[in-house]
């Protein structure tokens, strides 16, 4: 069961009534055989435009993300649900991907290009890559001038 | 090709220069000024004509025996080569066919030779490629698993923290309790600001400090 981000907007509404909703909003989940991870909490905002949903207008909601893992198929089946409950404004689902421990290289990535390991590496390549047939004046051969047109 | 005779009975040049751009189309008629030109006919005088006729048939005699002569010549020589292939010519043809053969045979066996020592190196290449191939497949199976029963161990940890319905009360409580905020704010010297509202207070000393300096 790959893991998701559930990320609702619920109307502004009493506690105890918000209670109930999220009660049923994981009931939901559990009922399809998923896992809950985690429940958070983002606070009561004002939303970024008024939004009409279930015949109301809303300027504020309650902005929870739910953790979930669920099988793949229950996800489109959670979502109808969702959008049924005149309690959820917006609804979303995202895949959660897993944590990267990417290193900082910054450092590194500004150095002059030179120093790059990177550079270096593309320059040695190149040198390999000489055609060995094609004539390349020297300058150190004694003329003390180009001979060909430039 | 042209006979000898229509070569010395002709009436036009034999070089005849290419007029093309000056020729009138093939499907013009004859002019009406010229409708009713003869053209003159070359006049050959009779002694001229006894005369190049006695050329000719001397030259067409002349020809014919040289002809004759060498056509005579290859029939006789075949004769001999024919009558030449006879039992000593054999047998020496069979002696010749018998040392081909054996050097032949020689030869084969010592590229066979070779084939067979070439073989078994390639077939030990081969066998050496499978088996790392193999092997690298293997490597990265047992990693795979090991992978998997990682994360699974990692899970099981982890499903000690899953919410369930007994707990779920416990756990939409907590939540509504302690709103999480991930905004924040970087000042210059790179310390975080965590929050949204959170009040950031000027460090008053160091404006002060700065300002008595200056």
């Amino acid at each position: 069961m790959p893991t998701y981000e559930v990320a609702l907007m619920l109307r502004s509404m009493p506690k105890p009534e918000l209670k109930t909703t999220l009660k049923r909003i994981s009931h939901a989940i559990f009922d399809r055989g998923g896992i809950i991870r985690n429940i958070e909490n983002l606070g009561h905002r004002p939303m970024p435009y008024k939004t009409s949903a279930h015949g109301l207008v809303h300027r504020e909601a309650n902005y929870f993300v739910f953790k979930i893992d669920t099988a793949t198929k229950a996800v489109s089946d959670l979502k109808e649900e969702y959008s049924r409950d005149v309690d959820v404004i917006r609804q979303r689902v995202f895949k959660c991907e897993e944590s990267s421990s990417n290193n900082c290289t910054l450092e590194e990535e500004l150095l002059p290009p030179a120093y790059r390991d990177e550079v270096k590496k593309m320059i040695e390549v190149g040198k390999t890559q000489v055609n060995r047939f094609t004539y390349k004046f020297k300058y150190n051969s004694g003329l003390d001038y180009y001979p060909f047109q430039k | 090709m042209l006979s000898q005779n229509s070569l010395l009975k002709r009436t036009w040049p034999m070089v005849v220069q290419c007029a093309e751009a000056h020729r009138k189309p093939r499907w013009v008629p004859v002019a009406k000024s010229k409708v009713f030109r003869v053209p003159k006919r070359p006049v050959v005088s009779e002694e001229e004509r006894l005369e190049l006729l006695r050329l000719h048939n001397n030259y067409k005699t002349q020809m014919r025996a040289i002809r004759r002569f060498y056509h005579e010549e290859m029939i006789k020589e075949k004769q001999t080569r024919e009558s030449a292939s006879s039992e000593m010519s054999q047998r020496l043809e069979a002696e010749e066919w018998a040392r081909c053969v054996e050097l032949n045979e020689k030869w084969n066996a010592q590229v066979a030779i070779e084939r067979e020592e070439r073989r078994k190196v390639e077939v030990n290449q081969l066998e050496t490629y499978a088996l790392k191939r193999m092997q690298a497949v293997d490597e990265k199976r047992v990693q795979a698993i090991a992978k998997a029963s990682e994360e699974i161990k990692r899970q099981k940890e982890l499903s000690s923290t899953f919410i369930t319905p007994e707990n779920l009360e416990a756990a939409i409580d907590h939540a509504l309790a302690n709103p999480t905020d991930y905004n924040f704010a970087i000042d210059l010297k790179g310390n975080k600001y965590l929050g949204r509202d959170t009040q950031i207070t000027k460090p008053k000393e160091a404006a002060s400090s700065a300002s008595a300096t200056a």
